[in-house]
Order: C-alpha cells, then sequence, then structure tokens
C-alpha cells in the first residue's frame, strides 16, 4: 500500500447538540489519515457514544465507535455528564481503558479511499442538546477523481 | 499531494528534556516525515504515583494519532523503563477494548523493563508536534535517549 501526505484539514463547528457530517467533494477522493474532535458534554447524565462512518449513497462502508461490549450493559467507554473528550480516530491504538474516558477517546479509522460525494460522520448517540463537538479536523490526502 | 518514499529511515537522537519536562520535536517546514518506531528512557523519581507514558502526533488542534497503554501498565517511583515505539504493534478491532489485553514486555534482555506501544507510520505534514509524555509526570522524573527511526523527505 502506499501511504500519501495529506494536509490537515479542520471545519467548522456544528451546532450545540448537532452532529457533525462533511462530504468528499466533487470531482476528489479523499483518504483519511487520522483526526480528532473535541466533546465537550452537557450536565446531563447521559451514556453518549461516540461513532465515525464513512457512507457512500446509501451504503456505509466504514462504522467505528464505542459501544456496549455486551449487548444491553451500560457502555464501558461512553461519555457522561460534564466529561471533555478528545475524539482520536485512529487506525489502531493501544488499551482503551479510564485514562482514555477522561482525556483522549480512540476511535478506530480506516484509510480508504473516499469517492466524490461519500459522507464523512461524527455522530454521537445520546447526543444532550447542549452537547458541543469543537476543533474538528482530520489529516486527509487528496487526489483527483 | 502523494509522496512514494522509500521506507528507508534514519536514526535521529534529541537532546534531553529537563527533568520533569516532557519530549516533544516538530517536523520542519518544507519537510514530511514518517516515523517508523523509537524509545526513550523514562527514569522516575521516588515519588509514587502512576506515571502513565503516552505519545501523540498533533497538528495544530488536531490529533492524529494518540497511544497509550494506560492506566493498567503505569510506573511507580524509581522504576527506569523504555518507552518503546513500535510500528503495526496492534491492529484495533473496530469496536475497541478487549479485557486482559496485555502488550507489556517485562525483563527484556537489556534488563529493563519495556513499556511497548504500537504506533502507526503515516506521513506527518510539517507542523506536527511529535510529543512523549507521562500523565502525572513529577518534577523529578527524567526522560532521555530519545530516539526515533525517521523517513523524511523533501515537500
Amino acid at each position: 500500500m502506499r501511504d500519501g501526505l495529506g494536509t490537515v484539514q479542520t471545519f467548522t463547528s456544528p451546532a450545540a447538540g448537532a452532529n457533525f457530517s462533511t462530504a468528499v467533494p466533487a470531482g476528489y477522493r479523499w483518504r483519511i489519515w487520522g483526526g480528532s474532535a473535541l466533546l465537550t458534554a452537557s450536565a446531563t447524565a447521559a451514556n453518549r457514544n461516540p461513532f465515525l462512518t464513512y457512507t457512500v449513497g446509501t451504503s456505509v462502508v466504514w462504522a467505528s465507535g464505542i459501544n456496549s461490549v455486551t449487548v444491553g450493559t451500560t457502555p464501558d467507554f461512553s461519555v457522561t455528564a460534564n466529561q471533555i473528550v478528545t475524539l482520536v480516530f485512529e487506525e489502531h491504538q493501544a488499551e482503551l481503558n479510564d485514562l482514555y474516558v477522561t482525556s483522549f477517546l480512540p476511535i478506530h479509522s480506516k484509510a480508504l479511499w473516499l469517492p466524490a460525494a461519500a459522507v464523512v460522520a461524527i455522530t454521537v448517540q445520546n447526543l444532550d442538546t447542549t452537547d458541543q463537538l469543537s476543533n474538528i479536523g482530520f489529516l486527509i490526502e487528496t487526489a483527483a477523481a | 499531494m502523494s509522496v512514494d518514499g522509500t521506507g528507508i529511515g534514519t536514526i535521529m537522537t534529541f537532546a534531553n528534556p529537563a527533568a520533569g519536562s516532557d519530549f516533544s520535536t516538530t517536523v520542519p517546514a518544507g519537510q514530511a516525515w514518517r516515523v517508523w518506531g523509537g524509545s526513550c528512557h523514562i527514569a522516575a523519581s521516588a515519588t509514587s504515583t502512576n506515571r502513565t507514558p503516552t505519545l501523540y502526533f498533533k497538528n495544530g488542534n488536531t490529533y492524529i494519532y494518540v497511544a497509550s497503554n494506560g492506566q493498567d501498565y503505569n510506573h511507580d517511583a524509581n522504576q527506569t523503563v523504555v518507552f518503546h515505539q513500535q510500528h503495526a504493534f496492534q491492529e484495533g478491532p473496530p469496536f475497541l477494548y478487549v479485557a486482559g489485553q496485555v502488550w507489556n514486555l517485562t525483563n527484556n534482555p537489556a534488563g529493563l523493563a519495556l513499556n511497548t506501544i504500537g504506533i502507526r507510520a503515516i506521513w506527518l505534514p510539517a507542523g506536527t508536534i511529535i510529543r512523549y509524555f507521562m500523565f502525572n509526570m513529577q518534577a523529578g522524573d527524567q526522560m532521555s535517549q530519545v530516539g526515533m527511526l525517521v523517513e523524511a523527505v523533501n515537500v
């Protein structure tokens, strides 16, 4: 596989309580090598579960996030009230444990070539209306389609 | 923009940070770097606390990569540890966490504890900060012998 050199692109923060998405521009392909976003949780108690997805048309070609290990149990690494967590999207990561929950929360990404119009989304399950995603940036390799 | 590197790096060594300070260096202007591996020594002072060695790549406000073994592998007082970064050490699952994962090696042939984490050899654009640090670093802790196998290209 040929690794490519990307540039860091930053994005406007969504409104409070809103998730983030962006689309690969027409005429281009993207490969995402990593990135991050800051999730500032409100005082409302909830198990917030961040996910990263790549969607092409109606096909979800990549989805990864934080969820319960066992269905029906409390998620192990949810973001709870008043936490400020940097979500880090990366191709592999070391062990996840409480350390990350209080500072960095790694989410598995994949450097796929995404065609034009593919949607890159950060979606937080149970996002509260006053939660805020900010400081969104990705290391993106861009090529003409 | 794409770059084909040779995959051949050279060892770069760096000055020791001051006691109690972490290490960081920045990809110079006009270059891109891929870090294929590296290590540094961490000598903990006599102060008892849970030190957690961590590595990140950060460009502006964007974290490109963060790795740490976390709280299971903290270092306590008076320990000397080689904080070792190894390429492709672990492929993470899409849904994270497998209880009981152990990636540490101890009692290596050099007789030092080896705290190994995985890194990713991503092309890092100019201005990216490579930082080794410890949560709960103490004033008397010392990082030393910082070295990395770096592939550098002009862009």
